[in-house]
């Protein structure tokens, strides 16, 4: 009786193995990543000093800045770059983007008055269920 | 008989499930209330708000104050292509898809005095009700 239960068991067992085979065989998995914008040098953030380091050196660090704006009276430098992961099995899938942000705030003289940055796209996973948070 | 019975429903749900698709886009993660307990208006700075919440997503001037923009959207599709079926028995089948997409955005908004000072903060919420559905009509 115990050798029977086995052989059901693995019996089972290998259907369900060829089915999940079959299935992704038919219809597949992916799994794609892609970026937009260049990663932000940390160093060179952690090498921003407030009222010392210029406009100028701050485009020269990072390069032009992807928008500039006008806030509460001060010019900023926006930089960003977004991370995405796909996850895709059989029916389900599952799209995760997330951006890393760099706002460099400047004095009426053209100084570093403020620096915000904050990187998400270190913790960005691949997931594929859909369901839920 | 009941085999054979057994296999042609399991195919036929196989099939069906193969025209189905559950897509979802997160952008961000969710700030929930829990996450904003610390903020205190009047006390807690604008470091202390990137230090937990990290950098915003949008910055923009309101008079002399500074605003902070967190956002998260949420993207829900289900599309289900009732002609998958057919393919049991035909060679082959026409696209019969019925597919609908809901998306919806959240924000978290915190303003700040010339000081860095939190001023006023508010939520906005419009992703809970997102859900997946396929009848476009």
């Amino acid at each position: 009786m115990h050798t029977f239960d086995c052989r059901t068991i693995l019996e089972h067992s290998t259907r369900a193995i060829v089915l999940v085979v079959w299935l992704l065989n038919s219809w597949g998995c992916a799994f794609i990543r892609g970026n937009v914008g260049d990663e932000i040098n940390e160093v060179s953030v952690a090498n921003l000093k407030k009222g010392t380091t210029t406009r100028g050196e701050v485009a020269a660090m990072f390069g032009a800045p992807d928008e500039i704006l006008h806030a509460a009276g001060r010019e900023v430098f926006h930089y960003r770059h977004f991370d995405g992961k796909l996850g895709y099995v059989l029916i389900i899938s599952r799209l995760n983007v997330k951006s890393d942000n760099l706002y460099v705030l400047f004095t009426p003289e053209g100084m570093v008055h403020d620096v915000v940055y904050g990187k998400r796209t270190d913790n960005l996973a691949f997931q594929v269920w859909p369901f839920g948070e | 008989m009941t085999m054979f019975m057994n296999l042609i429903a399991g195919t036929a749900l196989l099939f069906a499930l193969s025209g189905c698709e559950f897509r979802k886009v997160a952008i961000n993660d969710l700030i929930s209330p829990q996450q904003i307990e610390f903020i205190e208006v009047g006390k807690t700075t604008s470091s202390e708000v990137v230090a937990q919440l990290g950098a915003p997503d949008e910055m923009a001037g309101a008079g002399v104050d500074l605003v902070f923009r967190y956002q998260y959207a949420v993207t829900k599709m289900l599309r289900v292509d009732f002609g998958r079926i057919l393919q049991i028995w035909m060679p082959v089948a026409p696209a019969m898809i019925l597919s609908r997409g809901e998306t919806g955005f959240d924000a978290f908004q915190v303003v700040f005095d010339p000081r860095g000072i939190v001023r006023e903060h508010a939520f906005t919420k419009h992703t809970r009700s997102r859900r997946f559905n396929f009848w476009p009509f």
